[in-house]
């Protein structure tokens, strides 16, 4: 992150210092060159990155078109301005000619910088004249399609209406292009889905290279950890306190959180997002070229469904258990036991007649015990109820629960008293 | 500022105790009488974590906590469920960290108030979290939503972290839903209208250059069952989005009387845009099988301010088919989609995908089970507005596959557990110029041996492990094992787990070994009151030479993490 700011910050010095140098090169070539021009007034635009397809950004934020004006002659001037935006495909946006914009006056040698009032004068969506472009779709549609494009202004004489700067290519901004590039779209893991903990610890990040990013794009993966669990994820990332969880800047559109990384905690659940950085700030990118935020819970699923069963151990099925000794119920956890999430066992025995299956019998409301809440992965049945009865067939069914949710179930077994 | 929060706060909850007191009047005194008065259920919980580390940069502060509750008081029928959580993490962000917020709701009357996610439908006032008030409303067949908030607060500049927190306006707003309809049978008219306070932020709390915005968003959601298998869903949306309050107004708006008052509410200037998404699906869920088709359509743009994000520019048909069978020992799952970008044609090049997944689950006997899945994610290009060049063509692959089969047997003494984990991703590109930096491929595998004492409550753990990872910038791969050992005491109410895994990695040449060791135990003391405790500890050791001292520098990181939550 500390890369990040320091290279903006050292693009937006870049790009004054280039503005400056251009200013200093056109001032130099200007008082070495003898007042023989045509036109005493002489333009110099530089546009700055990044390029976004709304025109209004264009005109609402100071610096982002910067424009000087020197007026070469040794009288002052009374000028107005218009301006052109050209692009790829014949697309022309400029100031109606027939309505002069505000007046400037040009002091003789004294450069004279536009300021965003007279920025946004020029390119008033109420004036403006448009080819190969509808106002609709500039203004409230998509603004600016993507492509190449410059700004050109030229000065006249607010009195005669004569130009009084050069011609194209004079007076017109460097090419610059306009993008409109998606954030990365999350690939792995799965948004809203649960990963499996693996040890040492191993889990894949990877999302799309978003088409139109840049060669030398990079990729700023950020993972929170999102407490409490229930929190909004968006609003954990948003709040998120550094340093976070985990935050890497890549090359590449993949990330391998290994082993030598903090470590994910089982049953913890963690957000991420991932920001496509353009090192030149050339490239426009929506949503600030930050992904959707997304989460994955860490902690074996829950609900496999061979892994979930209760395994029972004791007694077998049609076992014939001991008048003299209490019934006494054995069984092996849900293999999703992984996590430190306490399970608690059911255990329902009920009577079974002749005219009924097992499966049938213990899906009957009636029962013998129904004893919930069971803590460990044993029971025996208890000398307070009634006793069990010889000679009869009794079928029997274990339930694992995590808090309200059922998350597994043994197989439906019989035994009988003798 | 402080006070109009502070007063509002006061009015509502001024008006939540009227509300509360005059639906408790209005019950039947009879059913009153045979209700409980009084009851609370939840939980709340006490997260400390610690944290020490030697050789690198701490990744993490070296104390943190957290108090959560989540909890429902119930006076006779009236449920006041509450949450909150505190924690040392408060921050200048536009969310903060501490929050609190009830909802509570009698019959078909809900009442929100504090910071809430409401959802109105997926275009319009979709989850995000505004601190305010809000009703909702269901007597028989009708319908009414609304709520008023700050949605955003002011952030000024975090001049270490710009990126996180981009200097903001305080931002507020409402939304309404009027509807006919139930649960499974509805449609909803839905209006919500959110807008920066420009007084909020000042020139000099930034560096940038920052706009107040505002945003209305008209929509309707729809949902209609037939003959219960059936469902379809349709939601649509239109956005005006204004970019700059400040921006020269339209003269095409300003000169039209109408338009002009209108515009009052709606703040259409220069800087304004519209937008429009739709979507529907046709859902048909049969006892083993499921069929939906989607079709969604997201212009250009899109945003609503009652939403975080959406993906946009994007026309997208979705097939998603489920079925299982042979008593449902076989499940497959999928998804195909098909997608398109630049809607309104502004886009130098127009890019398709195809988006599929499948997924397997086969669990033929109890002592043998498998779970596959594949995914494709693929992005080619067409031409746009102007021709392409092969150079600039994007034409992308990523894949995925992962196979888990595993194997269990058990008897009365003995468990044992078998299983095996591969994971293959590879990112393909077709585009020669920059294949050769991004083409990038992931292999793991991860083979465990899990042995149970049933009796004794022991079991242990043990493994191997291979990854091997290959991009432009690195190739490494890792090889190790993995031990482990847990016991459980006191009727499975203490449970100890140490696991312990050694790996070494081959890059940054001369490659290192890291070393992972867990302690996790927990005690369930009753059914109220619970405690963990878990160690972790990372020691990594490069191989690294005095040339290359800080290309993967050798440190020892510690974690700890102890719970307590009370249930009541």
């Amino acid at each position: 992150m500390f890369i990040h700011s320091d290279s903006n910050k050292m693009k937006k010095r870049k790009v004054e210092f280039r503005s400056s140098f251009l200013v200093f090169i056109f001032l130099f070539c200007f008082f070495t060159s003898g007042k023989s021009q045509p036109f005493p007034v002489n333009i110099i635009i530089n546009v700055v990155p990044p390029y976004t397809s709304k025109v209004n950004e264009y005109m609402s934020q100071p610096n982002k078109i910067m424009v000087t004006l020197i007026n070469t002659s040794s009288a002052p001037v009374n000028i107005y301005l218009g301006g052109t935006i050209t692009g790829e495909g014949g697309i022309k946006i400029y100031t109606d000619p027939s309505s002069k914009t505000q007046m400037i006056r040009l002091s003789a040698k004294i450069p004279y910088q536009l300021n965003i009032g007279n920025i946004q004068q020029l390119f008033d969506m109420n004036h403006v004249m448009l080819q190969n472009i509808n106002k609709n779709e500039l203004i409230y549609g998509n603004g600016l399609p993507e492509g190449d494009y410059r700004i050109c202004l030229r000065a006249y004489d607010y009195q005669t209406s004569e130009p009084v700067s050069p011609d194209d290519p004079s007076g017109c901004s460097n090419t610059f292009t306009v993008t409109d590039v998606e954030p990365p779209v999350i690939l792995q893991p799965v948004c809203d889905q649960e990963v499996i903990p693996k040890t040492p610890q191993n889990v894949i990040f990877t999302w799309t290279r978003p088409p139109g990013t840049p060669i030398n794009t990079r990729y700023d993966l950020k993972v929170i950890e999102v407490l409490p669990s229930d929190r909004n994820i968006n609003d954990a990332i948003k709040s998120a306190v550094h340093p976070v969880f985990f935050e890497s800047m890549i090359p590449v559109n993949s990330c391998l959180l290994g082993p030598a990384d903090p470590q994910l905690v089982e049953g913890k659940k963690y957000a991420f997002t991932v920001t496509v950085i353009d090192p030149s700030n050339k490239t426009s990118y929506r949503n600030k070229g930050m992904s959707e935020a997304c989460s994955f819970i860490y902690r074996n699923p829950d609900f496999s469904l061979a892994l979930a069963q209760v395994k029972i151990l004791t007694p077998e099925d049609q076992a014939k258990l001991s008048k003299t000794e209490p019934a006494s119920f054995l069984w092996l956890p849900p293999f999703t036991e992984t996590s430190n999430k306490e399970i608690l066992y059911q255990l329902k025995i009920v009577e079974v007649t002749h005219a009924e299956s097992k499966n049938t019998a213990i899906n009957r409301t009636e029962y013998v015990l129904l004893q919930k809440g069971i803590q460990g992965t044993s029971f025996t049945y208890p000398e307070k109820e009634k006793p069990l009865e010889p000679g009869k067939i009794y079928a029997w069914q274990v339930t694992a629960f995590s808090g309200s949710t059922e998350i597994g179930g043994s197989d439906v077994r019989t035994f009988s008293i003798e | 500022m402080k006070n109009s929060i502070f007063r509002n706060c006061l009015a509502f909850f001024t008006f939540l105790l009227f509300f509360v007191c005059n639906t408790v009047q209005s019950q039947d005194l009879e059913t009153i009488a045979k209700q409980k008065p009084f009851a609370i259920h939840g939980n709340t919980g006490l997260n400390l974590m610690g944290y020490d580390v030697s050789g690198i940069e701490a990744r993490q502060k070296p104390f943190s906590f957290i108090l959560t509750a989540n909890a429902t008081i119930s006076l006779y029928s009236f449920d006041l469920p509450f949450s909150f959580s505190i924690s040392d993490k408060q921050t200048s962000y536009s969310q903060p960290f501490n929050q609190f917020g009830m909802s509570p709701h009698w019959k078909w009357i809900t009442v929100h108030g504090g910071y809430r996610n409401l959802t109105f439908s997926s275009f319009t006032m979709a989850g995000h979290t505004f601190l305010g008030g809000g009703v909702e409303l269901s007597p028989g067949l009708f319908r009414f939503g609304f709520l008023y908030g700050r949605f955003d607060r002011k952030t000024t500049e975090n001049q270490l972290y710009q990126n996180d927190s981009l200097p903001g306006f305080a931002r507020r707003g409402f939304a309404v839903k009027v509807g006919v309809g139930t649960e499974n049978n509805f449609f909803d008219l839905i209006l919500l209208r959110v807008r920066d306070d420009s007084t909020s932020l000042h020139q000099a709390d930034t560096s940038s250059i920052r706009t107040p915005e505002q945003n209305v968003v008209m929509g309707i959601n729809g949902h209609f069952t037939f003959y219960k298998k059936l469902i379809w869903e349709v939601e649509a949306a239109m956005s005006l989005y204004t970019t700059n309050l400040g921006a020269a107004p339209l003269s095409d708006v300003e000169n039209n009387a109408t338009l002009h008052s209108l515009n009052k509410f709606l703040g259409i200037n220069q800087s304004s845009e519209y937008y429009s998404a739709i979507r529907s699906s046709l859902q048909y869920r049969a006892k083993l099988w499921s069929l939906k088709l989607e079709y969604r359509r997201i212009d250009p743009k899109y945003q609503s301010m009652g939403a975080y994000f959406f993906n946009n520019d994007m026309q997208n048909i979705t097939i998603t088919p489920a079925i299982s069978f042979w008593k449902r020992k076989i499940a497959l799952s999928g998804s195909v989609g098909l997608q398109s970008d630049n809607l309104r044609g502004t886009k130098l090049a127009t890019s398709v995908r195809t988006i599929g997944s499948a997924n397997v689950s086969f669990n033929p006997l109890s002592t043998f089970g498998l779970d596959a899945n594949y995914s494709n994610y693929s992005i080619s290009q067409r031409n746009g507005r102007l021709p392409l060049s092969d150079t600039t063509r994007v034409h992308q692959v990523t894949q995925n596959i992962s196979v888990s089969p595993r194997l269990l047997f058990a008897n009365t003494s003995l468990s044992h557990m078998i299983m095996l984990n591969y994971n293959y991703s590879n990112f393909n590109d077709q585009n020669k110029i920059t294949s050769q930096y991004s083409a990038f491929t992931c292999q793991t595998a991860q083979l465990n041996y899990s042995l149970g004492l049933v009796k004794s409550r022991w079991s242990l753990l043990g493994g191997v492990t291979y990854s091997k990872t290959t991009s432009f910038t690195s190739d490494v791969t890792g090889v190790g094992g993995t031990i482990g050992v847990s016991k459980n005491l006191l009727k499975d109410k203490i449970s100890l787990s140490w696991s312990n895994s050694l790996l070494h990695t081959s890059s940054p040449s001369p490659g290192g070994w890291v070393y992972n060791s867990t302690i996790i135990s927990s005690y369930t003391i009753n059914s109220h009151n619970s405690l963990r405790f878990n160690i972790y500890y990372t020691g990594n050791f490069s191989g690294a030479t005095a040339i290359a001292p800080t290309i993967a520098p050798t440190y020892n990181e510690f974690k700890g993490d102890l719970s307590y939550v009370y249930t009541f």
